[in-house]
């Protein structure tokens, strides 16, 4: 009876003669944390919280502008900081989890290093190019460190620097458009998430980090049809569609052979929200309103009945 | 999900390793367990079938808006009504998972026309607080449905603070969320009680634990940003009379759990949790998050604490924001703060290696 689970517990108790205090045990054994896992909880809160906090205050510090600070030592001082952070980083007494948490500090700071060049040589603290040279100054710590909350601070810069760019060069661009490019660039980090661990048995991506991605992917990719959809018709709004069709395509595809309810449930609700929209675009009349919640209730409840039956089915083969 | 095998074995099981005294309800057990089957839903379903209720209510009032049919007040209380009352009578007769979605959107279309309803007729807004607040109460008694439990306990909670704007009371927004942190403490620390008491209350637990959770930010969001909602920050340390002495509590829980062999390490343990918890006298949406993390993490609630660590990501990101204090200065309590937590990583890490 190794694997009694929460449900289980709940199942049982309710239906035989367990006490409140022989299930309150069998939570404590089976279910709740131990002593090992809030060993190892405390360490990386503190860990974290130390890192995140420090960072934190050095960004002020140079936020603040210091007038009467000579830019030699201001730029010295963030450069020597990057410096010990990154030797921390490769000690090599530390436990991996650490020295990750370490390195994102490290990458935090190259990004604080650009805004103060930003500060000094009045280019703007916010210039797409200060943000493109630091995720381009930082890949290289990314890939080797491979921890997924570096990838996060990764994608949110990658996907910054587009919207910068987008903002400061590439004026003449369509907003689906740029969903378009947004969709594409995090829909490809998405694919190679997921495909990564078969091609690389190291590369194991954590589950909440392949959904985060595939959750900003798909926002993008609604976003962007659904503007598409009341915007007059543009060249990339057909490209978007084609894109997104593949990509849900496969995703839809992925979902059902691995049994992913996350893709099973995501995708067909941005689909949901799409035809809402084209419907939308069709009439405003009460009577469309009408039939648009009609079609969102049916669709969604002939959604989570498909999902039902795949675990039916799934439990069943399992016998 | 488990198939008849698998439950067997787990029965078998159960009666090898528990003593002689252990009875179950096979036949029962294995009904509750086909149930589960039918009504077993991972997060994401709930999410869709709660995202897509409430998507299908937002059209549908976009079509009485157009249609004009809002301009009978006493229609639109009655198809209130009667909207909630099918929501209800709907999830009583079946059990099923699968019609959440339709009952979702007509219990939150019922409780809107119902409301813009009563307005129009001028009623006052005491009053239908008081309403609403005792139809969702009356709805979470009737339904077992974890969907609609759901939404009853965030309606309810909602209803309280808005009787603390419409009264514009702010100060007893410390006592809701004195009460929100006292109920979701208890909630979750009497967890074996609260499943093997009755079947009806074993069913609630969940969406229980997962409302009172949102309930309880719903004030801390409130008090956590300056000058927001009218609600003045000066009085934030009611809130914290009662927040801090709970996490000590807690903490004191999690060491009995955790280590029952080292009371020697007791003093050491309040010390540090005291020392973090200080600076946040005024700022309890902070130590409610901390509480919301350390509650989760102990009974291995996963969705409690992903929102437990954003919530406090969030809390200091605006307590710093608000603070008006220079920017260095601000770079100094950083950076200071920072420094600690290192200490207290070393400090750990020392005490392991011993």
């Amino acid at each position: 009876m190794e694997d009694l689970k929460r449900e289980d517990i709940r199942l049982i108790g309710q239906n035989s003669n367990w006490t409140a205090q022989r299930v309150a045990q069998l939570l404590r054994e089976k279910h709740y944390n131990n002593v090992e896992d809030w060993q190892r909880f405390l360490r990386i809160i503190f860990i974290s919280l130390g890192i995140g906090f420090t960072v934190a205050g050095i960004l002020f510090f140079f936020a603040y502008n210091w007038a009467d600070l000579h830019k030699f030592v201001k730029m010295g001082l963030i450069e020597a900081l990057i410096v010990a952070t990154t030797i921390v980083a490769v000690l090599p007494k530390l436990h991996p989890d650490i020295k990750s948490i370490v390195l994102t500090g490290a990458s935090v700071l190259v990004g604080v290093l650009f805004a103060v060049f930003g500060q000094v040589y009045q280019t703007g603290a916010n210039a797409y190019d200060l943000f493109l040279a630091w995720t381009a100054a930082i890949t290289l710590w990314v890939l080797v460190a491979g921890f997924a909350p570096l990838w996060v601070v990764y994608l949110t810069i990658l996907n910054t620097t587009i919207i910068l760019y987008s903002q400061q060069v590439a004026n003449g661009w369509s907003t689906v458009a740029i969903f378009t490019v947004l969709f594409i660039i995090n829909g490809v980090f998405l694919i190679l998430t997921l495909a990564g661990n078969k091609i690389i048995k190291a590369m194991n991506a954590p589950i909440w980090f392949s959904n985060l991605i595939a959750l900003a992917a798909f926002t993008f990719a609604s976003i962007g049809i659904i503007i598409g959809i009341f915007d007059k018709f543009r060249p990339s709004f057909y490209v978007l569609l084609l894109i997104t069709s593949l990509v849900y395509g496969v995703g839809l595809t992925y979902g059902v052979k691995n049994r992913n309810l996350f893709y099973l449930t995501t995708i067909p609700f941005s689909l949901i929200t799409i035809v809402s929209a084209f419907l939308l675009k069709q009439s405003r009349s009460a009577s469309m309103f009408l039939v648009i919640s009609i079609f969102v209730v049916a669709s969604v409840t002939l959604v989570i009945k498909q999902l039902i039956n795949l675990q039916k089915k799934q439990t069943n083969e399992e016998q | 999900m488990k198939n008849n095998r698998q439950i067997e074995e787990i029965i078998e099981g159960l009666k090898a390793s528990e003593d002689s005294n252990f009875e179950c309800d096979e036949a029962v057990l294995f009904a509750e367990y086909q149930k589960q089957v039918e009504n077993d839903a991972t997060l994401s379903v709930k999410v869709l079938s709660i995202a897509g209720g409430f998507l299908a209510a937002l059209a549908f009032i976009g079509f009485l808006t157009i249609a004009g049919l809002y301009k009978s007040q006493t229609g639109l209380v009655l198809f209130g009504v009667v909207f909630i009352v099918a929501a209800l009578v709907l999830n009583k007769t079946f059990h099923k998972f699968i019609i959440d979605t339709f009952s979702v959107s007509i219990y939150t279309i019922g409780f809107i026309l119902l409301v813009s309803g009563l307005l129009g007729l001028h009623t006052n807004h005491n009053l239908i607080t008081l309403l609403v607040i005792g139809i969702a109460t009356i709805g979470l008694f009737v339904t077992q449905n974890y969907v609609l439990s759901f939404i009853s306990i965030l309606v309810i909670n909602g209803g309280l603070l808005q009787l603390v704007f419409v009264n514009e009371a702010y100060k007893l927004i410390h006592v809701y969320i004195g009460a929100a942190t006292l109920a979701l403490t208890w909630c979750m620390l009497n967890e074996a009680k609260l499943l093997t008491s009755s079947s009806r209350m074993a069913k609630l637990y969940d969406p229980l634990r997962i409302g009172l959770m949102i309930s309880l930010l719903y004030g801390l969001v409130i008090v956590g940003k300056k000058d927001w909602l009218l609600v003045s920050q000066n009085h934030n340390w009611f809130s914290s009379v009662v927040i801090i002495p709970v996490v000590l509590y807690v903490v004191n829980v999690i060491t009995d759990i955790v280590d029952p062999q080292t009371p020697k390490n007791k003093p050491g343990i309040y010390l540090l949790t005291i020392l973090v918890l200080a600076p946040t006298v005024f700022a309890p949406a902070i130590s409610g998050a901390i509480l919301i993390i350390l509650i989760s993490f102990m009974v291995n609630y996963k969705t409690g604490l992903v929102i437990g660590v954003v919530a406090f990501i969030y809390f200091i990101s605006i307590y710093y924001y608000d603070l008006s204090f220079s920017l260095l200065t601000k770079s100094m309590l950083l950076f200071s703060s920072g420094i600690v937590f290192l200490l207290f990583y070393l400090f750990i890490n020392e005490n392991k290696r011993k």
